[in-house]
């Protein structure tokens, strides 16, 4: 079985990152494109764990940890924010929320 | 942790338990405002003597990650100062909204705190976990009229846009980590330098990884790539064109002293880690960025006044003219030289003092549910209220860059850097852009002074805490135009402590 190098987990990391940003560029559900973040905020994650592996330092592991913390964090305030706006406008489409123009 | 550690973090420390004893205070008493007001002043005056008083003693703590040096202190003392203000002057705004206190003075605590951080850290790491602190804090800010549309999708947009781009600083943060092998910002310097003196010495190494050998397989590109990530996410943060898109949304829909906070304490947060990172970590490869903030300084400059000069709405027309100010800012970060970094460190201070106090005039005037945020609401406001008509005046020509005030003395020192680092094109730029800029401000002016009321605008007598934020703004903004010499020679002290850094 061939073995599975640092390339191999960038490669994996660019291809979660491009998804993640399409996601967020062109999806119109908010909660969808919070999503994307996460992927986006994984993608950072691999490449992190793949570093650390390759340069036998400990610190991209837990930097990883540390943003796997804001992750959690963010994920609750997001959501919170996506209620308040859901109470005040029904809706939670982006292509709606545009009471601010220009 | 030794104790020379906790004294370095002592402001961060107060100011994190003056937040959480707010919190309590608002969760136990029924009528906590006065109270919390009390506790937030107490706590904010303590962190400001912590940091005087480290201000001329640089420590390193927790083993060069942390460091308390002057330039860290100059804008711990500032978010400090801004944070003073904001509070003074959101007691009556909250009152009259019927927003609750208690929570509002705790998370401004807990984004100066993040502010904080930001601005002293050394290492890729503390810089990201003080920007989501203080993001995290702004994002709940920005929607703390929760009952409010325009505000809780102020709030969205801003969260959406700011995690977005700090996924992609982020990501650069991975990449750099990956190039270098380290995230502590005075090693990725030694890296690269070590990198560049092996290529002038002839031996073909990697420019990225020359001193560590395991990652030479790395192209060179990823150093580039890491660059232009992160700079894409601070420039987010600092509102700079063409990442500028949040800013006047955001500015008009959150609750005006919010505004005011936004648009100067975490901006010179995210200025002061753009700072470190690019001078202090980068500095080596200033070849390849410097190009890139003279793109976007100008873009900022011509896309903020531009925008301005559309506006009807007050807060918008002063969101856009923050993207200006901000440009303006990156001309003289463009030059990365002691000299620039000094002005960017004036023009911060200054533009805190002028820009908090108009906010402070708009969110008086807007009234109770910040009904008049019109520029017509503004006509005629020199016969009926000329106190707070010459106060606003006083600001705006600050804005514009009148000379005695601090706007122009931010702007001279601004482009006299760019002059010294031979950005000739970059200042005929901006100081056609300060022409611009004139335009809308004085529109404002001459709306107030010399035409007739549109419609009926109430206004309630200013109160003690108001009067006092009013009159320490007015009062920076002149003694900095008039007076600016002990505040340059701190901000140059602090440049040249980040310049020895590298």
């Amino acid at each position: 079985m061939p073995e599975v190098t640092t390339a191999h987990y960038i490669f994996l990391s660019t291809a979660l990152f491009t998804i993640g940003t399409i996601g967020v560029l062109t999806r119109r559900n908010v909660v969808i494109i919070l999503m994307s973040i996460e992927l986006i905020l994984n993608a950072v994650n691999i490449n992190l764990v793949a570093f650390s592996k390759q340069l036998l330092s400990i610190n991209g592991q837990a930097f990883a940890v540390f943003i796997i913390v804001d992750a959690a964090a963010e994920a609750a305030v997001g959501l919170g924010i996506i209620i308040a706006l859901f109470r005040n406008k029904e809706t939670i489409n982006a292509d709606e929320i545009d009471l601010m123009k220009w | 942790m030794q104790p020379s550690d906790a004294i370095a973090i002592l402001p961060e420390i107060i100011l994190t338990a003056a937040g959480i004893l707010v919190m309590l205070l608002g969760a136990f008493f029924e009528k906590s405002e006065r109270i919390a007001a009390g506790a937030t002043y107490a706590g904010l005056i303590a962190a400001i003597i912590a940091v005087a008083v480290q201000f001329n003693h640089p420590v390193a703590a927790f083993g060069g990650v942390f460091l308390a040096d002057s330039f860290g202190c100059f804008f711990r003392l500032l978010f400090l100062l801004i944070a003073l203000l904001v509070v003074l002057s959101s007691s009556t705004y909250l009152h009259r909204e019927g927003l609750s206190a208690a929570e509002y003075y705790a998370l401004l605590l807990f984004g100066t705190v993040g502010m904080g951080v930001m601005a002293s850290a050394n290492e890729l790491i503390l810089v990201f976990i003080g920007l989501e602190i203080s993001s995290l804090a702004s994002y709940v800010l920005v929607g703390f009229r929760r009952d409010v549309p325009t505000s809780s999708e102020a709030s969205l947009k801003y969260f959406l846009l700011g995690s977005f781009a700090t996924a992609f600083f982020l990501y650069g943060v991975a990449l750099m980590f990956g190039s270098t092998g380290s995230t502590r910002l005075t090693q990725i310097n030694e890296a690269f330098n070590t990198a560049l003196r092996g290529q002038s010495a002839g031996t073909p190494v990697h420019p990225a990884a020359a001193n560590l050998a395991v990652s030479t397989q790395f192209p060179a590109s990823l150093v580039g790539v890491a660059i232009a990530l992160m700079f894409v996410g601070l420039a987010f943060k600092v509102s700079a064109a063409p990442f500028q898109i949040w800013t006047p949304d955001v500015y008009q829909g959150a609750p005006t002293p919010v505004t005011a906070f936004l648009s100067t304490a975490p901006k010179a947060a995210a200025f002061a880690a753009f700072l470190r990172i690019f001078m202090v970590g980068l500095g080596a490869y200033s070849g390849r960025w410097s190009w890139l903030l003279w793109i976007v300084a100008v873009l900022s400059m011509f896309l903020g006044n531009l925008g301005a000069l559309l506006q009807a709405n007050i807060k918008r027309m002063l969101a856009y003219s923050a993207i200006a100010h901000a440009g303006y800012v990156l001309v003289a970060f463009t030059t990365h030289s002691a000299d620039g970094v000094a002005a960017v460190l004036y023009y911060l201070v200054a533009y805190a003092f002028m820009n908090i106090g108009a906010f402070l005039v708009v969110t008086h005037l807007g009234g109770r549910g910040e009904r008049y945020l019109e520029i017509e609401d503004y006509a005629g406001l020199g016969f009926r209220f000329p106190f707070l008509a010459g106060m606003f005046s006083i600001f705006l020509l600050s804005l514009i860059g009148v000379p005695l005030t601090a706007g122009f003395l931010g702007k001279f020192y601004v482009f006299r850097a760019a002059i010294h680092g031979d950005l000739v094109w970059l200042t005929v730029l901006g100081v056609l852009n300060s022409g611009i800029a004139a335009y809308y401000y004085l529109r404002v002016l001459v709306s107030m002074y010399m035409s007739a009321p549109a419609r009926e605008v109430p206004c309630e007598p200013l109160r003690a805490p108001e009067r006092l934020a009013l009159a320490i703004s007015v009062v920076g903004t002149l003694y900095l135009g008039l007076f600016p010499q002990n505040v340059m020679d701190l901000a140059t002290q602090a440049a040249q402590w980040l310049q020895q850094a590298r």
